[in-house]
């Protein structure tokens, strides 16, 4: 009885060590990602085309799980800014 | 990655967070949004749009940024990216460059030295003489071709050296020298030559061309929707914020500025002309 005790104590702790192992080990293999940072500047007027800038890196810029959202859709030629933008 | 955000008034920094709301930019991705003093010797009196110290501060970034921020990427408000920009991000300051402690693209037009420290009236020789007097046994390259300050690349690390530091003092000598003698009118620009000038590699490294195109009215093979970094420069034609919507030249800066500016009209925040 002893015997099997400390056999399936074995068993879980050797288990236990390989799944964890096994769950951090390309973790470590990894080097942690460098932060890219990225300065800006604008007064009041060219507010727009600052977040315009940040939007455009967001959007390309590598994140897991994240996935490229444009979704404009170029205006008619006819069409006035009016429609565009109202 | 991170945004650090230099604005003059506070109203501007409450109108950005309030525009990243909006466009689902998350908070997290903003390290700080900092209101920077005015400087008098930052202040070329030559156009009032690149006298403003946001102009200026891309200069100043290993003073105005927490020391642990080793290298930034400095990008103009008329820029917008097209690639993920870590290529950029790991071409500069690596290998036979890591000594250098700026990185640029060079001016496609091939003008130089000589051409941006003369300004419009070419009064180049003023400035050469003068750099001769204050460095007797030192030269400058005049010949050599000029960058676009647009995108930046600073190794802030090699900044905050003895040599960087010396070349920061040197570059705002010769900020408050051009304000007596407007020698030159490039705003930052020249500033930020001469900063490479002076630091430990005495030059910039130059980077691939496609990181900073610039909007030519004549047709060009690399002004694409594949190309790193578009730039409409201040001129031709005016920011693509403030052109028709139909404009040919702001076909590629749509995408991106569209719903932005869709976000800035809702949220009625102020218009007019830089």
């Amino acid at each position: 009885m002893r015997r099997v005790v400390f056999f399936s104590i074995f068993v879980v702790v050797i288990t236990s060590t390989v799944l964890l192992a096994r769950l951090y080990y390309p973790w470590q293999l990894s080097p942690p990602q460098e932060t890219i940072h990225i300065a800006l500047g604008a007064n009041m007027l060219v507010v727009p085309g600052l977040v315009t800038t940040m939007w455009s890196v967001q959007q390309h810029t590598r994140a897991p799980g994240r996935s490229l959202t444009l979704s404009y859709v170029p205006p008619s030629p006819l069409a006035s800014i009016s429609d565009f933008l109202d | 990655m991170l945004f650090h955000i230099f604005v003059t008034e506070d109203k501007e920094a409450t109108a950005i967070w309030q525009m990243m709301e909006c466009m689902g930019i998350p908070r997290e991705s903003v390290a700080r949004i900092v209101v920077i003093e005015e400087r008098d010797y930052y202040v070329a009196q030559v156009r009032s749009d690149l006298s403003i110290s946001t102009n200026f501060v891309r200069l100043f970034l290993p003073e105005e940024l927490p020391s642990d921020i080793s290298k930034v990427l400095w990008l103009d408000s008329d820029v917008v990216a097209q690639r993920d920009l870590t290529e950029l991000w790991h071409s500069a300051f690596e290998g036979q460059y890591s000594d250098f402690a700026v990185a640029a693209v060079p001016r496609i037009d091939g003008k130089d030295y000589e051409y941006t420290f003369g300004g419009k009236i070419n009064n180049y020789a003023i400035f050469k003489h003068a750099f001769e007097q204050r460095y007797p046994h030192r030269k400058i390259d005049l010949s050599k071709t000029a960058f676009n300050a647009a995108v930046l690349l600073l190794n802030l690390a090699n900044l905050r050296t003895e040599q960087g530091r010396h070349a920061t003092e040197e570059m705002v000598w010769w900020a408050k020298w051009n304000l007596e003698t407007k020698c030159w009118t490039g705003g930052s620009q020249p500033l930020a030559m001469l900063l490479a000038e002076f630091s430990q590699a005495g030059d910039y490294q130059r980077l691939d061309p496609e990181w900073n195109v610039v909007y030519s009215s004549t047709p060009q093979e690399d002004w694409n929707e594949k190309t790193g970094i578009l730039h409409w420069t201040w001129n031709k034609p005016i920011k693509p914020w403030l052109a028709d919507l139909r404009q040919q030249s702001i076909e590629f800066w749509l995408p991106y500025g569209y719903p932005v500016m869709k976000c800035y009209r809702k949220l009625g925040l102020p218009e007019g002309d830089i």
